[in-house]
């Protein structure tokens, strides 16, 4: 597994907290487990990685309540809530804020960690995903102006020709900016550089 | 005869013994005579008595023209006559009583008593003797008669009342000898004991009496013997000639004879079954809706306990399923602390279980020595499951060093557990918005008892809904079959204490409950 990830347990019940523990040292993760939802927020770091086991159901913050909370402060660790009986309308709320999954106690400890491990393996494809992002963002941020300029005209497929009259430049030096552009960004080939750019509208949307 | 005799000699002898003689008679209180021995007693000689007894002056009477038995009631002569007759006929004495009517028509008794007067020939020729009014005497013998015989009918008639009361009581009357032995006994005795007055008699109280309560009835009877006490009462059991008992209820009193020794014992005997059989029948009926009140109340915590339950069974899950893991991987080094785990956390599912087990059971009646802040922390514990799902506090605030309470647990965790799990719904019904503690405490009070008070910062008791606080099936819960405070406080009430309620100063009401502190020198 990945040692950069953590599972966050939260839950009031002090039997439930440490055997989770130990089963989750068992099998190799690393944890981090607190009582209750103050506790966890006291030591939330926002570049926290891994994923949350939550007890839906805690004196002062409840987990449904955390979620909420850890959500306007831009967290996207995934959570796993562990529900009792008569929770499922807590759990379907859980789920329809984006829980990743509930699962019933008492559980089979495969299942769980069945959960775990998916919710570890979504976070770090987030995770891979928001870095590309964040790397293609920083790409086109780094252009300059005139640049962008001629990066959106290339990709709209105008020649350098109308590019050229379009911003009342030379066509030689349209062909200055679109080799700056090209090695910026890091493509060779016009057809990459268009993907590149529906994948930055995208993140537009 | 003397009297006849000083009067011959009388006529013979000087005057001036002739004087003191007559001065005697003349001062009788009664009249002195000398008659002829014929038909009409004609009197030859009267004293001076004459006057006062007859109303005819002396002369006028002894003169010879007067006829005694003229003086005589009609209806007295004849018997007169012949006592006279008969006694003088043998020489001796008579003594008559008879009636005359004096010269003013007035009725009087007279005694006369005399003798015949012989002449030498043996011939009766006078009679002597003296004649005294007795009318007093008579007339008080009369009253003393007619008294005698109102008093002896007034007594007929209380002993014929008293005999018709007690053979006709409802309740069962019996005398008996300080030794037991049954003197008299009335008819509801013999219905209730199935013996008859005569098998009775043959029988003493020991006979009767359920051994189980023999050594008490001898011991009032020896302290009854002893002089000690007078009356006393007792709850006992006689086992009737059918073999089946029942119980009584016995109000004794002694009585005395005359150097006041006691000498009989009067009990009046109820037949108390049917009364205490309604009685455990009704403590039965208050068992069987408590109890049901406590299966109602762990019905509505039932996602609560589920809950609570689920805690250590998903626990010990985590556990066995991590020791299998290690075990398997040959990891052995933190067994013993997951096998140590694994019991802890049965135990805590099982001590959830045996506490709902017990608030479930039906319990008998029996009540036990116990320390009340014991069975408040017992029963916090399962009101806990309710409180941590609405996140309210339970405060604890026990007082140290209480006596001890004789009680019938279960029924006092149902009290308390009903008056917390009240306070609670308060507390929610307004969002907790007042604070989410609850505080129970426990104290002494000055007079022998001990308090528990449940505050809760709910919405308090209105006056309007006071006043039915704790009638039947009155209830502000959704879910409420609005038996709790009924329930709890007849439980309360049966343990000799009170379950009150007053609104505290600042917002949320507080119950409280009595208990009586068990006296060391009194176990029961």
């Amino acid at each position: 597994m990945n040692r950069e990830q953590t599972v966050y347990v939260v839950d009031d019940d002090e039997g439930v907290r440490d055997g989770l523990g130990m089963l989750l040292e068992t099998v190799g993760l690393s944890y981090e487990a607190f009582g209750s939802a103050t506790e966890f927020l006291e030591s939330y770091d926002p570049n926290s990685r891994g994923c949350l086991v939550l007890d839906i159901r805690m004196p002062k913050i409840s987990g449904l309540e955390l979620q909420g909370l850890l959500s306007a402060r831009g967290s996207d660790l995934p959570i796993i809530f562990i529900t009792g009986h008569g929770d499922i309308p807590m759990a379907v709320e859980a789920m329809r804020r984006g829980a990743m999954d509930f699962i019933r106690k008492p559980f089979r400890e495969q299942e769980l960690l069945d959960r775990i491990n998916e919710a570890l393996d979504v976070e770090l494809v987030r995770r891979k995903r928001a870095q590309e992002r964040d790397a293609l963002v920083s790409k086109i941020e780094a252009l300059t102006e005139r640049e962008k300029m001629v990066f959106e005209a290339v990709a709209r497929g105008d020649m350098n020709k109308v590019i050229a009259i379009d911003l009342g430049i030379s066509e030689r030096t349209v062909e200055v900016h679109r080799a700056n552009v090209m090695r910026k960004i890091g493509v060779r080939t016009l057809a990459e550089l268009i993907r590149i750019k529906i994948a930055a509208d995208a993140l537009h949307d | 005869m003397k009297r006849a005799k000083s009067s011959e000699q009388a006529a013979q002898q000087p005057s001036t013994s002739e004087r003191f003689i007559r001065t005697l008679l003349d001062n009788l209180p009664g009249m002195a005579y000398r008659c002829a021995n014929d038909r009409p007693w004609t009197m030859q000689f009267v004293s001076d008595g004459c006057e006062v007894l007859t109303g005819h002056e002396a002369e006028y009477v002894a003169g010879g023209e007067f006829l005694w038995t003229s003086l005589i009631h009609a209806d007295d002569l004849t018997a007169a006559r012949a006592a006279v007759n008969k006694a003088i006929a043998i020489g001796g004495k008579f003594d008559i009583q008879y009636r005359i009517v004096d010269k003013s028509g007035q009725e009087k008794w007279v005694r006369e008593q005399g003798c015949g007067v012989s002449d030498e020939h043996g011939n009766i020729v006078a009679i002597e003797g003296y004649i005294d009014d007795v009318t007093p005497i008579k007339e008080a013998a009369r009253a003393l008669a007619q008294s005698e015989k109102f008093y002896q009918e007034e007594i007929r008639q209380r002993h014929e009342k008293l005999n018709v009361t007690i053979d006709n009581a409802p309740i069962g009357i019996v005398t008996y000898r300080c030794g037991g032995t049954f003197e008299r006994v009335n008819h509801a005795f013999c219905e209730m004991t199935g013996y008859s007055a005569v098998e009775l008699q043959e029988m003493v109280l020991e006979d009767l009496t359920d051994p189980i309560h023999l050594n008490e009835t001898t011991e009032f009877l020896g302290r009854v013997q002893r002089g000690e006490i007078d009356t006393y009462s007792q709850n006992s059991r006689y086992i009737c000639k059918d073999g089946t008992k029942i119980d009584v209820r016995v109000i004794n009193a002694a009585t005395h004879d005359a150097t006041g020794r006691p000498n009989v014992i009067i009990s009046q005997v109820t037949d108390i079954s049917s009364q205490i059989k309604a009685q455990s029948e009704i403590r039965r009926q208050h068992e069987l809706l408590a109890h049901a009140d406590r299966l109602h109340t762990l019905g509505e915590m039932a996602t609560g306990i589920a809950h609570e339950i689920n805690q250590p069974l998903t626990a010990i899950s985590l556990f066995a399923h991590t020791g299998k893991r290690r075990y398997e991987a040959g990891e052995f080094d933190r067994l013993p602390e997951i096998f140590e785990k694994l019991g802890q956390h049965s135990k805590r599912a099982g001590a959830i279980v045996e506490r709902i087990q017990h608030m479930g059971r039906r319990t008998e009646s029996a009540r036990v020595l116990a320390q009340l802040n014991e069975v408040i922390k017992d029963v916090v514990i399962l009101a806990e499951v309710d409180a941590r799902s609405s996140e309210i506090e339970i405060q604890l605030n026990l007082a140290e060093y209480l006596p001890e309470i004789r009680v019938n647990i279960v029924q006092i965790h149902q009290v308390a557990l009903n008056l917390l799990r009240n306070g609670m719904d308060a507390m929610r019904a307004l969002g907790c918005r007042n604070g989410n503690i609850i505080e129970v405490c426990t104290r002494q009070l000055a007079d022998g008892y001990l308090e528990v008070a449940v505050s809760d910062s709910g919405c308090g008791i209105s006056n309007q809904l006071a006043e039915h606080l704790f009638d039947s099936f009155l209830t502000t819960k959704s879910s409420g079959l609005g038996m709790g405070l009924p329930i709890s406080r007849a439980i309360i009430s049966a343990h000799g204490g009170q379950l009150l309620f007053r609104n505290n100063p600042t917002c949320g009401a507080t119950f409280t409950f009595t208990l009586p502190v068990v006296l060391s020198e009194n176990p029961r």
